[in-house]
């Protein structure tokens, strides 16, 4: 042996090109030849799988079977993709729900508008303004008059004097006295009377009296005064007279009413009594017009004042009143006007004209009692109410605040006239209206709103009270949005082996699914062991196989 | 001769062979790589064909429409070849795709190119639809015409059925003129008689009529193909019954992809028969009813249907998607998979 260290070399060299390397050739073939049966054999269940349409056990345990032949462990695989479709559904908002519901509506919801009105109060309160007042006060008439004088042809008569005339009669005392005629000495002449102091004018024939030697005439000659003497003559006598004096104290001619010497009364006599003012309409208290006319007996006319006894206190209409004078006579004349005595009114601050009380007490305007002087809400204060449909006014507290003229207030809850359209829904301006006066008011109707029994809430109904139903409840419902979802479902072969290993059963796939197999060696053989030790980067899985396809057959199995 | 002489030279010479079957095996490693993906490519794009098939139209009634489903399956296709953007490779990637059937309700259609001279004297090759071919079969008596579900239409050749010779032609479920004329027809064991019989019958003929219209239009595509330079000969390969059965029921799509080179070798073509179905479950209705504030899709045959008591709606709708779009969660009952209404109540 030349060096046994070359022989050692020798066959460690020979034993690594003869023997390794040559097992390793033949292991890396051999994994190629794995492959391919490994490939096949997958494909073949894959298209399998893929007609039929399902796998179970014995198909797979048949495919396991064959691949053992290879001797080699192998870590299987199997990806179902199923295609799943999800129909996509969806919570509605209350809101929505709501606004659904509105759009679905085919009411109508209009505002009529309603005109109204009221009257102011009727008060009748007739003032008497025929204006046939007197306008005159007895004192203005009595100023204002006018005296007519005496008729200017009065001739005073008899009755003019409250008393006879007197004419010397016997029962006069008297005293004769002889009148010595006076002669006459001419034919034209004269005589005065001093007597009665008027003139006596000789007329004609003049004779001379034998007696007293006088002459005298025969024609009637008048005494220019009112003498009784006078010397007629008739055919020659000669009617010697003296006159009387007479000493009665009278004068003839004058009249007396016993001794006393009445003057005419004709200017104070009434004879005729006629009121100024027949007819008269006075205030209450308000003394009459008592004046009247008075003719005299001379003719003149006097406006006096006359008396009376009834008197303006109480209201009376067309009542005859006497009215009685005395005149300057003692007489009392009496005449009547008729009078209407009238309550006196007032005008109150505002203009009003009323009666007062009989008593001439104030009553108090009963306009201003009566009529509004402003009408205004009290309740609500904002001027704004929300309200309910189908509800009114009153129903909802509102009050209004009415002052009167006379400045009492009152409030009202009733009685008042409103335009609130009861069918509308939305905001209106209502106009209330109380004895003639107007406001207004905003009023917002609200729909009317009805208690869910099944979610205990409230809800709104339709502007026409209809239901729409509960939207609350309704918004739990959900409801197709119209949209699908797609998704891939993965099973693995954990989900394929349940089906199929427990019970026997088949997995059944779905049309157009898809199916990929992997199979990977699960460690490698010695040789690779070995290499990979050398060779870091060799993998570890040598053994690959990916196979996949589509479905192509469905069976309509029932579960 | 020493030890390392012999290793060396061992080392030599199996590095030498590993590298050739290396290099071997990496090449059939990547064509089956290469298979597996085209495979991959086609089925999706079959089946993204396949669910632009049906369209439910107004009064939910169904409407096949074919030309968005091609559209879907090239554009699917493209995508997945990356091709997308580059219509000069589409148009050569579409040429491996001689013919596409597409079967209805009562008859099917085939996608081919053609040819035809235009006006200036070139001759163009465009794709279209063929007719709708009908699902026929004949015997002495009787023209038969099949559908995809039970209903057939007859064609009395020499009124057997109505003697007054009114009536020629009879659409019905094939079970009804079992009973109604059975005295007319006498052979007893005639196929509307018995069920599987029928079965048998419509899909062989169905499947025959289309094997035979597309290997047609297959030998026809030859002529064209080599006008573009592709020399494969293009024949309808043999098709077992496992490819066609399953889609005999329903509205489905067949395709034929032959001669796409793929391999190393000059000759390695990949050639693939697809096919799929529509699956739009025409029996698979549901219903909607109306539980306290959402709704719920039953399948048509769930037992709550039954209770008398349950508001529904007059309207069946034929997917999952158009029941959710109304607001319907899934009923626990019938449908294993779906989403359930959560659990409130509103009260």
């Amino acid at each position: 042996m030349d060096n046994p260290l070359k022989l050692v070399v020798d066959i460690i060299l020979a034993i690594i090109i003869i023997l390794l390397f040559p097992l390793f050739y033949i292991e890396q073939k051999q994994d190629v030849i794995i492959q391919t049966i490994v490939e096949m054999e997958t494909e073949k269940l894959v298209q399998e799988v893929r007609r039929k349409g399902y796998i179970n056990r014995n198909m797979y345990e048949d495919y396991l079977e064959i691949l053992s032949v290879t001797g080699m462990l192998y870590d299987i695989e199997l990806e179902h993709k199923h295609t799943s479709f999800e129909p996509e559904y969806r919570f509605r908002t209350e809101q929505e729900v709501i606004e659904e519901q509105n759009n679905t509506y085919k009411g109508t919801n209009e505002y009529h508008y309603r005109p109204i009105s009221t009257d102011i109060p009727h008060i009748e309160d007739p003032i008497e303004n025929s204006g046939e007042l007197n306008t005159e006060t007895n004192e203005s008439i009595l100023e204002g008059a006018i005296k007519t004088p005496a008729d200017a042809n009065h001739v005073h008569t008899d009755i003019c004097y409250d008393g006879e005339k007197h004419f010397h009669n016997s029962s006069c005392d008297r005293t004769y006295h002889p009148v010595k005629k006076r002669t006459v000495k001419e034919r034209n002449s004269s005589e005065n009377h001093s007597g009665c102091g008027g003139t006596l004018h000789f007329y004609s024939y003049v004779n001379e009296c034998t007696k007293c030697g006088a002459y005298f005439q025969y024609s009637q000659t008048t005494c220019s005064g009112n003498c009784d003497t006078f010397a007629y003559s008739s055919s020659g006598g000669c009617s010697c007279s003296g006159y009387y004096t007479y000493s009665c104290g009278k004068t003839e001619g004058r009249y007396y009413n016993g001794d006393t010497e009445v003057s005419p009364h004709c200017h104070l006599k009434v004879i005729n009594i006629t009121p100024t003012h027949p007819i008269q309409k006075v205030y209450i208290s308000e003394s009459f017009i008592t004046t009247a006319t008075v003719t005299y007996q001379d003719g003149s006319t006097d406006i006096i004042l006359c008396n009376t006894n009834d008197t303006s206190d109480s209201v009376v209409s067309d009542k005859t009143v006497k009215l009685r004078y005395t005149d300057g006579t003692g007489a009392t004349m009496s005449t009547s006007i008729v009078v209407t005595v009238i309550p006196r009114n007032k005008t109150c601050p505002n203009g009003h004209v009323y009666n007062m009380n009989s008593d001439n007490t104030d009553p108090g305007c009963p306009f201003c009692r009566g009529y509004l002087e402003s009408l205004i809400i009290s309740h609500p204060s904002s001027k704004r109410l929300t309200i309910y449909k189908g509800t009114t006014l009153q129903e909802n507290d509102v009050i209004l605040l009415a002052t009167y003229m006379d400045g009492r207030k009152e409030y009202i809850s009733t009685g008042y006239l409103d335009n609130l359209d009861k069918d509308y829904v939305g905001t209106q301006t209502v106009t209330l209206s109380y004895k003639g006066l107007y406001t207004t008011l905003q009023v917002i109707t609200k729909r009317n709103i009805r208690l869910c029994s099944v979610c205990n809430r409230y809800y709104e109904l339709y502007p026409d009270d209809t239901d729409p139903g509960c939207p609350y409840c309704e918004a739990r419902t959900p409801i197709f949005t119209g949209r699908i979802l797609e998704y891939d479902d993965k099973y693995y072969r954990a989900d394929i082996f349940e089906k199929i290993y427990e019970g026997n059963g088949n997995y059944y796939f779905s049309h157009r699914d898809y199916l990929t197999m992997t199979v990977t060696n699960r460690k490698k053989e010695w040789g690779e062991r070995y290499l990979g030790s050398i060779f870091g980067g060799i993998r570890d899985r040598c053994i690959h196989v990916v196979n996949g396809g589509y479905i192509r057959e469905e069976i309509h199995k029932l579960r | 001769m020493k030890l390392y002489h012999i290793t060396i030279s061992f080392a030599l010479i199996a590095f030498t062979l590993i590298i050739i079957s290396d290099i071997r095996t990496n090449n059939l490693n990547t064509v089956i790589d290469n298979k597996k993906e085209i495979d991959g490519f086609i089925d999706v794009a079959i089946d993204d064909a396949v669910t632009r098939l049906i369209e439910v139209g107004e009064n939910n009634k169904i409407h096949i429409n074919k030309e968005k489903a091609i559209e879907s399956f090239f554009a699917s296709l493209y995508s997945s070849f990356g091709i997308l953007s580059d219509r000069e490779k589409q148009q050569e990637l579409a040429l491996y795709f001689p013919v596409i059937a597409v079967t209805v309700e009562d008859g099917y259609y085939l996608y081919y190119y053609d040819e035809y001279n235009g006006a200036d004297d070139n001759t163009y090759t465009v794709r279209r639809w063929s007719e709708k071919l009908p699902y026929y079969y004949e015997d002495e008596y009787f023209l038969y015409g099949f559908t995809l579900s039970d209903t057939i239409t007859l064609l009395d050749k020499y009124c057997k059925l109505d003697s007054s010779a009114s009536q020629k032609v009879y659409q019905m479920n094939y079970k009804d003129v079992g009973e109604k004329y059975a005295n007319v027809i006498n052979s007893s064991n005639h196929f509307l008689f018995d069920n599987e019989k029928f079965e048998t019958l419509r899909k062989t003929t169905i499947a025959s009529l289309i094997e035979n219209s597309m290997a047609y239009y297959i030998s026809h595509h030859n002529k064209i193909a080599s006008n573009h330079g592709i020399t494969y000969n293009f024949n309808l390969p043999p098709i077992s019954n496992n490819q066609w059965m399953p889609y005999l029921d329903d509205c489905s799509i067949f395709v034929v992809f032959q001669g796409y080179p793929y391999g190393n070798e000059a000759g390695d073509v990949y050639n693939r028969f697809a096919s799929a179905g529509a699956k739009i479950s025409k029996d698979t209705l549901f219903f909607i009813e109306q539980v306290d504030w959402y709704l719920l899709y039953h399948k048509s045959g769930c037992p709550e249907i039954n209770e008398k008591n349950i508001r529904f709606y007059n309207e069946s709708y034929f997917t999952i998607e158009e029941c959710v779009k109304e607001g319907a969660y899934a009923c626990p009952k019938c449908s294993a998979l779906g989403v359930y209404a959560p659990d409130y109540t509103a009260h």
